[in-house]
């Protein structure tokens, strides 16, 4: 599993950063977009499942509308191995 | 389903690094109410000072594990100790903890400077004692000037400030809450948090803080159990519950209603670099 918060949300066309190495991605389809206060959280289909992004709303953000395609992405250590 | 938690994840036992007694312990504590299993083998020591608070659904014994340590029940099985003494050896009216439960009302008929003076006057103390002691606690509280008033003349956050006052005023040993905030709204809630915490931190007291509100226990406590109908599903500090959890009833259980857009689904997806995910 991964928190909410762990993932972040960009453009398939976004410049990939510098730590490639270190992060997992997949592509996915915006859903649909929740704005609550200082958050935005973003629903997100990726194959057969639905992934949740939370970010913390700052100025310069993309900010993403329902159907656009997406690249989520985060760090291998931010993946936890939980019992179901 | 008892889960063996990684080294890393078990916390350090209060009491082990001493010869003195944990200040609360449940030895392997079962309760049953005719068939039904309300606590199960249950065994947890908490530290003298510790905020430790006690999280999980509906049902899951929460209640009745403060229950035991009030004395109000008795185990089935196993023993409660309160500084390495049986509970069951002292009954409930002499020992002085103070509690709070949420539907455990301020009496409506006495005035706030009333309802705060009756511990401290089942204790025997004289009434020139007594004023000067609920006049420092209602100034703790931010209440000082609502001493003559009715509890139903009350907003419910100064009502359950007041519980607290009352459950406070006889330095209790230890102090049990039983969903203390439930009753009041998100703000409020918020607000109550810090009171609380800053009231802990003053006054340094033993509690055991029993909620469903995720988000409370991973503000206030030292420590948060997780429980799962009867048993301990998890227990550590509020950080690595949230980070490292066990079991992903755990993980689930730790995010807020309101976000807790959890991923418990397996994608069938793999990921372009790397081992297949399972989220
Ligand atoms: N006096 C009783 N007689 C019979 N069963 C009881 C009694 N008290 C509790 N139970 C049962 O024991 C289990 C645990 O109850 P408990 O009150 O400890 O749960 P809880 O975690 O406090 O739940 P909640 O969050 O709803 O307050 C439940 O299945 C409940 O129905
Ligand atoms: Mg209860």
């Amino acid at each position: 599993m991964i928190r909410p918060e762990r993932i972040s949300i960009s453009a398939l066309t976004a410049k990939k950063g510098t730590d490639t190495e270190k992060r997992q991605h997949v592509t996915g389809r915006v859903k649909d977009m929740i704005y609550a206060g200082p958050l935005r959280k973003y629903h997100v289909r990726v194959g057969s499942g639905e992934l949740i992004v939370r970010e913390h709303c700052a100025t310069g953000q993309t900010v993403f509308k329902p159907g656009e395609e997406v690249r989520l992405d985060w760090l291998r250590s931010d993946v936890r191995f939980v019992k179901i | 389903m008892n889960v063996k938690l990684p080294s890393s994840l078990a916390e350090a036992d209060a009491s082990k690094e001493t010869d003195v007694p944990a200040h609360i312990e449940f030895r392997t504590v079962t309760k049953m109410y005719g068939a039904v299993t309300a606590v199960r083998d249950l065994s947890l020591t908490v530290g003298r000072g510790e905020f430790v608070t006690i999280l999980g659904p509906s049902g899951s014994g929460k209640t009745t594990a403060l229950m035991l340590l009030a004395g109000f029940v008795a185990p089935t099985q196993g023993d409660v100790l309160i500084a390495g003494k049986s509970v069951a050896a002292v009954p409930s009216y002499r020992r002085d903890q103070g509690i709070v439960f949420q539907s455990y009302a301020l009496f409506p008929h006495l005035t706030v400077c009333q309802n705060l003076e009756f511990p401290l006057e089942m204790r025997g103390m004289k009434a020139a004692e007594r004023l000067p002691r609920v006049k420092r606690m209602l100034e703790r509280v931010h209440l000082k000037d609502f001493g003559d008033r009715l509890p139903s003349q009350l907003s419910g956050g100064q009502q359950q400030r007041i519980a607290l006052a009352r459950a406070l005023i006889a330095d209790p040993p230890f102090l049990l809450l039983d969903e203390p905030l439930g009753a009041l709204d998100r703000n409020l809630r918020e607000q109550m948090q810090i009171e609380m915490k800053s009231l802990h931190q003053e006054f340094g007291i033993t509690t055991i803080c029993v909620t469903h509100d995720q988000e409370e226990a991973l503000t206030l406590s030292d420590r948060i159990i997780v429980m799962r109908a009867g048993e301990i599903e998890q227990t550590g500090t509020p950080e690595a519950l949230y980070d490292r959890p066990a079991t992903s009833f755990v993980a689930n259980f730790l995010v807020r209603p309101i976000s807790s857009t959890f991923l418990t689904s397996r994608l069938n997806q793999r990921s372009s670099r790397g081992p297949p995910l399972f989220l």
